[in-house]
This record gives structure tokens, C-alpha cells and sequence, in this order.
């Protein structure tokens, strides 16, 4: 029998064998590797992210122009649902029964377990009262979100608007957005969106098999929270800009206002306009595609993408080229006699004194002093060795005043307007070919009615510069940011920018400026005790009904609003865009209208649409 | 009785109660995720296994309480009540998970077959202690082999294999009686070739057998200088091993995709990540996630919200892994080996030839569904649905172990009353 008790000995050695394997086994799995805990974090731990509150956008006296606003989503986890009365949501959220039908079908499509949203942008008033009588159901929940409040519903234009990211942005943006996550779409919501969209927020959060959450991680400690968008401070006078609206009513057209001193953008009209907060919340959609299909079109931005060849406000950086390269001296005299005489008439002139001198041929805009100044410019051999010589230095003088060029406004979409160079010319196929052209060929150029293109911002911005007697600043929306617990703004540099034009050479063009409103074309542009200097201009339009222009700033000494209106199919530049201009300016230096009573009620009646 | 009250083996009796402690503890850490129900609410499964635990201690007073010659005289008797609550079980019984191995009382369900364990090392015992009985003598040989198979073959039939394979421990009692070594290394061989082909592939294994059989007989028979005998023992080897792996193969290949799956995922959980390898896949990152000293009591998130399942019945070991880590979960592994290791000690010196025979079932059945149960949650095992004694939640079962090992304690103190002193 002794042989069958070492038997027994083999079995339990036998036994103690397996349980070692098992105990080295457990030890390979849970002390050498660490692969198993590493994939029971990921299963377990979801990370959540937490999308911050959008930063506010201030007017420039610091009042809060865009804020946001609490609105919630219902939720429904679809297989916990119980809904004992149907009517309080037909009431309460406005929805019929095969529409609530619907949407429980696809969130059960989607989901059984995790949640869908039932219906979004519940305000908060209605929010209250969801909760007040949903007590008795079941598997619905909130989530919190936010939509835009606008304080003052002007500048649809400007501000743009946010939706939630599509699939197509959340792919290409490496990470960045999320699923909810609101992103500008247009203006400045879109241009700024990086610095009014805060820090993504993490919280991890543990779920269970079923994805379904089931308490923080670590007791948050691992968490990290949302930040907050830094508050945005635009140039904008929100009192001038629902002004400027109000005079555009009826009108199709742009008016942009620019404070010469720093670039800021004060005004920037685009007529028609709409209410920012028709695109917000559960109407987005839906008053989009009607602005959208609209004939007048709102949705395009006319200050920023309206592109006109800029008519005799052209003259103004014609006259500073020639002044500052010896062409002319204020005391140079040209005859008009109705027309530009060297080039058979062209172009054609109206009735005035004749000979005259520049002071005067801004005064009366005469045709026939510029084209007579231009091609004096270009066709100067003792300056230039040639043609293309005189022309490239013309177009750098162009260049440099901001003229059909992009001048980087902090808002996506800003058309190009358009210098020609001398490759446009010496292209045979559009233009003349090289060598094959002078200056009679290009002699539009000189008042604004070639190939030239500007933008209502280009026209403010060449009217600052005068403003700003050659120094200017790149017009510019965004003036300052700041944390939101920062009591101090942190005010965003621009560089200034000096076209090298003499100071002396201001004097004369801005001198001729005032006259131009005191007794010249711009008469109504004038305002008793207010300096303005400004110069009219007219668009022509070959479709119909000639587009009126007028550039200027105030006070002559010293400016603090320098404007440009364009007013399509209002004809010449005097009667109606000069006007508007100066009511605005009067709005802006003294808070009212006291002198420009009387314009401001025949602007408004005015309507230039068909 | 002629025996001092209480003089039953303390060790013993400590074990039981610790495992059984750390079970019911075990259950509470994963059933009372999320709520704070009371610890004995009837309505949740850590309260209702406090109720199984209570009823077990009474069975286990119950039994102490028995005259050891009764238990001996009940054995037959016990094993055809059992056979035939089996056979019940196949007509009328109620199919729970596949497995159609369940008796309703009432509201109570119950699991014959884990008594059929019971009943079956009794009798075995009883029969195999006859004074005339030999493992050398064949007819006696088969009739013990019947005595073990035919519970199997009815347990087969109700769809439960793990609970059948069980019976396949009686193997260690007979090899500790004296039987021919052959046999259940013939035996473990056919298991481990079965596994291995489905594994890698026929003509791998064959390959691999007739290398490691050519290694073994020549270290066995190569001092004996038999060389005839070598080439004989090889060669019928060789044949041998060739035809089981080929019959072998043909028979895995008619087993049940689920159980083919089941054997597969043994040697790569990704062959099924969604089915038969989920299981095997998450409780290692479970028991893996523990660490050296596991993530605290009722701290185990990854059990406790459900990414392993059946986390309260057969994959129980993953939260002992999860939280307790390393050092706990060898330690359970250690209380096992230590139950076991006192069992056979109580075995071997018993005054009766019927207490040592049927204290080696005990262990060998507590050894197989340690072994089992455990090697399946890391992976060294196919998915058996059998569960860890005192750790699974299941009336049946925890009152089948209790008893197993409470007629061992009253068996054992016979002695002690017979000496008049412990050992």
C-alpha cells in the first residue's frame, strides 16, 4: 500500500503544479503586463468634452453686443421611454403627433440605449415649464447649450452666425471639433472663431458595457474645465450702424465708416440688411435659405464684396500721385471745354469755369483736369524712360493708398477689387498688347472709370488715409480681447501704414474737399459747425439707373469718422449719397441729429428699389 | 454518539468559512454596483446568497449531526435518488441558459446534477471500500467506471457538458486506488491532443506526438537496454497517437460550432472577439487591470459595470482579480491549494478505507472546478461553464460543496473520537 500513498503525493504535487502555473500566469498578466490595465481604462473611462460658453462680442463703448443665451435640448434614451400624455409635448413644444412619432422612430434607429435629441433650442421659459409638468415621464433628459443673444439686432453682416459643426468640419479638423460644437459660419463669428470659441474642457466620465454613464472618474480630480471664449471688442457704434441700416432702408447699397486715427471700423451697412438674430436657434435653417433666395440678396455682404469701378472719388488719389511726383502744383491750370480736348473730347465734361486749378477741378470733379493730369503723368519723358515706367509708379502710388487691393479686413470673403497693371494692357487677347498701348488707351483710369474695381471698404478706406493725410491703419473690426475676468482689454496691434505722400500735398486735396461740400457737388453733405470734407462721385451702370458714391471724413482738422456711401441706381453722387454721409457724421461727433433733420426725413422716404 | 461535541478538524472548518466569507463578498462587491440596497435584500443577488450561505451552514450542522455508519448506510440509496432525478431533470426539467439541468420547486430552482456529485463519490466509495474490491479485477474496475459514467452520460444529455466533464475527476480517486498509470495518461492525452488540433491543425500534432512519444519511451526504456521493446512501444505509440488525433479531429469537426469556438479562442481569444473569445478577452483585461494589489474593494469598475459576463456566477474570478490583484487572487488560488492539501491529509489518515476513498473525490472535485473555472478567466482553459466553489452565486452548488466537505469533516472525526486526540 505504500506505493499507492506516494500515489496520493503525486496528486497533490500534481494539484500544486497547476496552481503555480496559474499564479505565474495571474503574475504575467497583471504585474509584467501592462496591456490589460491599459485597455480596461479605455473601455471604461469615456472622456468627455465639454464645450465652453462662446466669448461675448462688445460694441465699442464696451457695451455687451452679442451674448449668449441658455437654451436646452430634450433628450430621449429611447427604451426607457414612458410618456403618459402626449398633448403636454404638442403644447408645450409646438410639435403634431406623427411628428413626435418620427422622431421616436430614428432615435430608436439610432439608439435604444444612448440618448438622441428629441427637440432642440427649447427656450428657457418653456424649458421651466417642460420641467414643471414632465415630472411622470420617462427617459427624457436636458443637455445645456447656447445660442447667440444679440443686444442690438443690427450688423447681421458683420457678426455672422454659428450652427453646430457638420460631419465634413469635424473630420478636417484634426480633433479640434466635436460633435455640438457651434462654430462661426460667416463674419466675425467665423473669422474670430478661434478666439471667441474658448478651451475644450475634458471630464472623464466612467460608463458602463453599455456606454451608459455611470459616475465621474477619480472624483474629477483628473478633469479639467472648460474655458470660456475671450470676449471680443469691435470698432463697431452700434447706435451708428442701426442708423445707417434704418437711412439704407429701401435702398440697395453699403456705408462703411472708419475711424482715421486707428482703422477701426465704426459702420459697415450692407443694404439690404437683416436682423443677426433671424439666424440663430430653431429658425436657422429654415430663414437662412429664405434670406438666401431672396432677390435683393442680404446675404451678400456689399461692403466687403460689391465691387465698382469708383468714378470721380478716384480723382482724390490721382491728384495726391501727381502732386507728390512734380506732375502738377496746385497752380497748375488745364481748360475743359466739356471734354478732354487731347483725346477728341474724351472724356466729356459738364459746364464750368475753364481754365481751372486743382482746388477747382475737385470742386466741380472735372474730367478733363484728370485726364489732362494723367496723361501728363504717364507720357513724362523726362521722369520716366517709358511709358511702363510712369505707369508702375502710378500703381505703386495706388497700391500703396489701398486702391483695388485686399486690405486684409478681419472678415472671411473680402473681394479684391482690381488696379490694372500694365500686364492686363499688354495682354493681347483682353487688352492691347505690349508696347501697343499709351496713355490715351487708359485714360478712364484717371476718374475712376476703367478697369479699376474698389470696394465700399477700399473707398472708406482711401478717404481715411486722406483723413489720416497719408498714415492709415488696415481697417480692422476687432479692436481689442480680453480673458472674461480680465478687467482690462488687451488691445490688438495693427501696424501703420505711410504711403510716403507729402504732407503738403493733403493740404490742397483736403482744402478742395470742403470746398466740395461747402459750394461744390456735395452740398447737401454739408453740416453747420462740423468741417466736412468729401468728395461725390457716380458709378456708372449700364443696366440702368446710375450708382451714387460719396467719400469723406470729419472734422477737416483732426478727423475722427471718415465714410463712404455707395447707393445703387440713386444717380449722381450729390443728391443722395452725399446726404446720408453727412447724417451719419453728424450721428457720430454729436450723438444726434440736430442740423440733418430735414435730410434724414427725405433719406428715409427715399426708395431706390424696383 | 461516543464523541466529544465540536472535535471536528478546525482547519477545515476555518477554510470553508474564509472562502465562504470572501465569496459572499466577492458577489456583494460586483451586485451592489450603483444601488445601496441592505446587504440580506432578498430581491438582489448578494442577499439572496446570504440566504443559499445560511441554509448551507444549517445543511452543514445537520450533517455533522449524522452517525458516520448512516452516511455510509445512505450511499446507494443516495446515488439512485440521484440517478433518478437526473433522468427526472432530462423529462421535466427547465432549460436555463442552454442547459436543460434545472428542477423548479415552487420558486426555488435546483441543479441535480451538482448533487449527483455528491451521490457519486458516496457510492463510489462505498463500493470501492468493499474489502474484496481491486482495481486489478475488471469486472469490479467497470463496475466502478459505470458508476461514474452513467451520471455523466445523463448529465451529457441534458446540454450541460461542463457539469458532465466534473465526473472526469473520479479519474485521481481511481489512479490513487491503484489504477494502471496508463489509463488516465491515455486519457489526458486524448483531452490535450483534441484541444491542440483544433488549435493548430492536424498534421502539426501528429507531428509534435510522435516526437514527444519518441522522446518518452526512449528516456523510459533506455537503461533497460529493451530495445525490441522500445521499437514495439513506439511504434504501437505512434499508431496509436495517429489514429486518436484522426478520430479525434473527425469528432471535433461534428462538435457544435459554439464548442469548436470554445477550443479555438483557447489559443487566440481574437478568433471571436464578439462570442466565445468576448469572454475569455474581457475577463483577462479584468483580472489584468488588478495590478500587483488590485484596485480596492468595491472598487473594481470594470466588473462591477458589467464588461465581463456572467460576472457573478462563472467569471466571479475576475473581480476577485480585479480588486484584489496579484497578491489577492493567488491567495485565493492558496486557499484553495491549502482546502485541498487538508482534505487529502483528512484522507489519508482516516481510520477507513470508505473515508479515504471519498475524501479524495472531494478534493479531486474541488481541484477540477478550481481548475477549470479558474484556468478559463486567464485563458489557460476553454470556456467551461462550471462554477468556482464558494465564489459563483448558486444555491445548488454552494450546498453541494458544503456537504461534500461537511461528510469529509464528519468522517474525519470518527477518528478523532476512535484516538481520542487531533492530529
Amino acid at each position: 500500500m505504500d506505493n499507492l500513498k506516494v500515489r496520493g503525493n503525486i496528486i497533490i504535487a500534481g494539484i500544486a503544479l497547476v496552481f503555480l502555473i496559474f499564479i505565474w500566469r495571474l503574475f504575467t498578466i497583471q504585474v509584467v503586463s501592462n496591456e490589460y490595465a491599459q485597455k480596461a481604462l479605455n473601455y471604461v473611462i469615456k472622456t468627455k468634452s465639454i464645450i465652453p460658453p462662446r466669448g461675448n462680442i462688445y460694441n465699442r463703448y464696451s457695451e455687451i453686443y452679442v451674448s449668449n443665451r441658455p437654451t436646452f435640448n430634450l433628450m430621449i434614451t429611447p427604451n426607457e421611454l414612458v410618456i403618459p400624455d402626449t398633448s403636454v409635448l404638442i403644447d408645450l413644444l409646438g410639435l403634431t403627433q406623427v411628428e413626435i412619432d418620427d422622431i421616436i422612430k430614428k432615435a430608436s434607429e439610432y439608439s435604444l440605449l444612448k440618448e438622441s435629441v428629441f427637440a432642440r433650442y427649447v427656450d428657457p421659459e418653456t424649458y421651466g415649464k417642460l420641467q414643471e409638468r414632465l415630472w411622470n415621464f420617462g427617459g427624457f433628459s436636458f443637455t445645456a447649450s447656447t445660442t447667440r443673444y444679440y443686444r442690438y439686432p443690427v450688423g447681421g453682416n458683420i457678426l455672422g452666425y454659428i450652427s453646430e459643426v457638420d460631419a465634413r468640419e469635424i473630420e478636417n479638423s484634426e480633433g479640434k471639433y466635436i460633435s455640438g460644437d457651434l462654430i462661426g459660419k460667416s463674419g466675425i463669428e467665423r473669422a474670430h472663431d478661434s478666439t471667441l470659441r474658448g478651451i475644450q474642457g475634458k471630464q472623464k466620465i466612467l460608463k458602463d458595457v453599455h456606454n451608459r454613464e455611470v459616475g465621474s472618474f477619480a472624483n474629477g480630480k483628473q478633469d479639467k474645465p472648460a474655458i470660456k471664449g475671450r470676449e471680443v471688442m469691435l470698432g463697431i457704434d452700434t447706435d451708428l450702424q442701426a442708423l445707417g441700416e434704418e437711412l439704407m432702408r429701401n435702398k440697395k447699397g453699403s456705408i462703411v465708416a472708419i475711424e482715421p486715427a486707428t482703422g477701426e471700423i465704426l459702420a459697415f451697412i450692407s443694404a439690404p440688411s437683416y436682423d443677426p438674430s433671424t439666424l440663430t436657434g430653431s429658425e436657422l435653417q429654415k430663414n437662412w435659405r429664405i434670406l438666401q433666395l431672396d432677390t435683393l440678396n442680404p446675404l451678400f455682404n456689399r461692403p466687403l464684396m460689391a465691387e465698382y469701378p469708383p468714378g470721380s472719388i478716384f480723382k482724390l488719389p490721382v491728384a495726391l500721385a501727381a502732386l507728390n511726383e512734380g506732375i502738377i502744383t496746385p497752380d497748375t491750370y488745364y481748360g475743359c471745354g466739356g471734354g478732354f480736348k487731347r483725346n477728341h473730347g474724351k472724356p466729356g465734361c459738364r459746364l464750368h469755369i475753364s481754365p481751372l486749378s486743382l482746388e477747382n477741378a475737385i470742386k466741380y470733379s472735372c474730367n478733363s483736369y484728370f485726364a489732362a493730369t494723367y496723361m501728363d503723368f504717364l507720357n513724362n519723358t523726362t521722369e520716366y524712360k517709358d511709358i511702363y515706367e510712369a505707369y508702375n509708379t502710378w500703381y505703386r502710388y495706388m497700391d500703396l493708398m489701398g486702391v483695388g487691393r485686399k486690405l486684409n479686413v478681419d472678415l472671411p470673403y473680402e473681394k479684391d477689387g482690381n488696379l490694372p497693371s500694365t500686364n492686363l494692357y499688354d495682354n493681347e487677347r483682353v487688352f492691347y498688347g505690349k508696347n501697343r498701348w499709351s496713355a490715351t488707351h487708359v485714360i478712364s483710369n484717371a476718374i475712376g472709370q476703367g478697369e479699376i474695381l474698389m470696394t465700399p471698404l477700399q473707398m472708406a478706406n482711401m478717404v481715411a488715409m486722406i483723413a489720416g493725410r497719408g498714415k492709415y491703419f488696415p481697417p480692422h473690426f476687432v479692436k481689442a480681447t480680453k480673458d472674461v475676468n480680465d478687467s482690462h482689454w488687451n488691445r490688438v496691434p495693427y501696424d501703420t501704414i505711410r504711403t510716403g505722400i507729402r504732407f503738403e500735398h493733403f493740404a490742397v486735396v483736403v482744402d478742395a474737399m470742403e470746398k466740395v461740400v461747402d459750394g461744390g457737388t456735395a452740398g447737401r453733405a454739408y453740416i453747420p459747425g462740423i468741417a466736412v470734407c468729401g468728395k461725390t462721385g457716380t458709378v456708372q451702370n449700364p443696366h440702368g439707373e446710375n450708382h451714387a458714391v460719396f467719400v469723406g471724413f470729419a472734422p477737416k482738422e483732426n478727423p475722427v469718422i471718415a465714410i463712404a456711401v455707395v447707393i445703387e441706381n440713386a444717380g449722381g453722387g450729390g443728391s443722395w449719397a452725399a446726404p446720408t454721409a453727412s447724417i451719419m457724421i453728424e450721428k457720430y461727433i454729436r450723438r444726434e441729429i440736430k442740423d440733418k433733420t430735414f435730410e434724414y426725413q427725405r433719406i428715409l422716404d427715399a426708395n431706390f428699389l424696383r | 454518539m461516543n464523541r466529544k461535541s465540536f472535535d471536528f478538524d478546525i482547519i477545515t472548518l476555518s477554510l470553508f468559512l474564509g472562502l465562504l466569507l470572501l465569496g459572499w463578498m466577492t458577489i456583494y462587491a460586483v451586485s451592489s454596483a450603483g444601488d445601496h440596497t441592505s446587504l440580506l435584500d432578498m430581491s438582489v443577488t448578494h442577499g439572496k446568497q446570504a440566504m443559499w450561505i445560511g441554509l448551507a451552514l444549517v445543511f452543514a450542522m445537520i450533517i455533522l449531526s449524522l452517525d458516520y455508519q448512516f452516511i455510509e448506510a445512505i450511499s446507494y440509496i443516495a446515488y439512485g435518488v440521484s440517478i433518478a432525478l437526473l433522468i427526472v431533470v432530462l423529462v421535466a426539467g427547465r432549460e436555463i441558459n442552454g442547459a436543460k439541468s434545472w428542477l423548479v420547486f415552487g420558486g426555488v430552482q435546483f441543479q441535480p446534477s451538482e448533487f449527483a456529485k455528491l451521490a457519486t463519490a458516496l457510492a463510489l466509495s462505498r463500493y470501492m471500500s468493499r474489502l474484496n474490491f481491486s482495481m486489478n479485477n475488471l469486472r469490479q474496475l467497470t463496475i466502478a467506471g459505470m458508476m461514474v459514467i452513467v451520471p455523466a452520460l445523463i448529465v451529457i444529455f441534458q446540454n450541460d457538458t461542463g457539469s458532465a466533464l466534473v465526473f472526469a475527476s473520479f479519474m485521481l480517486v481511481f489512479f490513487r486506488e491503484g489504477l494502471n498509470p496508463l489509463v488516465p495518461i491515455i486519457l489526458l492525452l486524448t483531452g490535450i491532443v483534441a484541444v491542440v488540433t483544433l488549435g493548430f491543425g492536424k498534421l502539426l500534432v501528429i507531428a509534435a506526438c510522435i516526437a514527444g512519444v519518441g522522446v518518452v519511451s526512449f528516456l523510459y526504456f533506455y537503461n533497460q537496454r529493451q530495445w525490441f521493446r522500445l521499437l514495439m512501444v513506439h511504434v504501437l505509440a505512434v499508431g496509436f497517437l495517429i489514429l486518436l488525433s484522426v478520430s479525434v479531429n473527425t469528432l471535433v469537426s461534428k462538435l457544435q460550432e459554439h464548442q469548436q469556438l470554445r477550443i479555438k479562442v483557447l489559443f487566440d481569444p481574437n478568433a471571436d472577439p464578439q462570442g466565445a473569445g468576448y469572454n475569455v478577452i474581457q475577463s483577462k483585461i479584468a483580472i489584468g487591470s488588478g495590478g500587483i494589489s488590485g484596485k480596492g474593494y468595491l472598487e473594481g469598475n470594470y466588473t462591477k459595470y458589467k464588461f465581463v459576463p456572467k460576472q457573478v456566477t462563472d467569471f466571479i474570478y475576475c473581480t476577485i482579480g480585479e480588486e484584489y490583484g496579484w497578491i489577492g487572487s493567488s491567495a485565493v488560488v492558496i486557499l484553495f491549494f491549502l482546502l485541498i492539501w487538508r482534505i487529502r491529509f483528512l484522507a489519508e489518515n482516516s481510520k477507513t478505507r470508505f473515508a479515504r476513498i471519498y475524501g479524495y473525490s472531494v478534493l479531486s472535485i474541488i481541484f477540477f472546478h478550481v481548475m477549470v473555472n479558474i484556468g478559463m478567466t486567464i485563458g489557460l482553459m476553454p470556456v467551461i461553464g462550471i462554477p468556482l466553489p464558494f465564489f459563483s452565486y448558486g444555491g445548488s452548488s454552494l450546498l453541494a460543496f458544503t456537504a461534500l466537505i461537511f461528510i469529509m469533516v464528519n468522517l474525519y472525526s470518527y477518528r478523532i473520537s476512535v484516538l481520542g486526540s487531533k492530529i
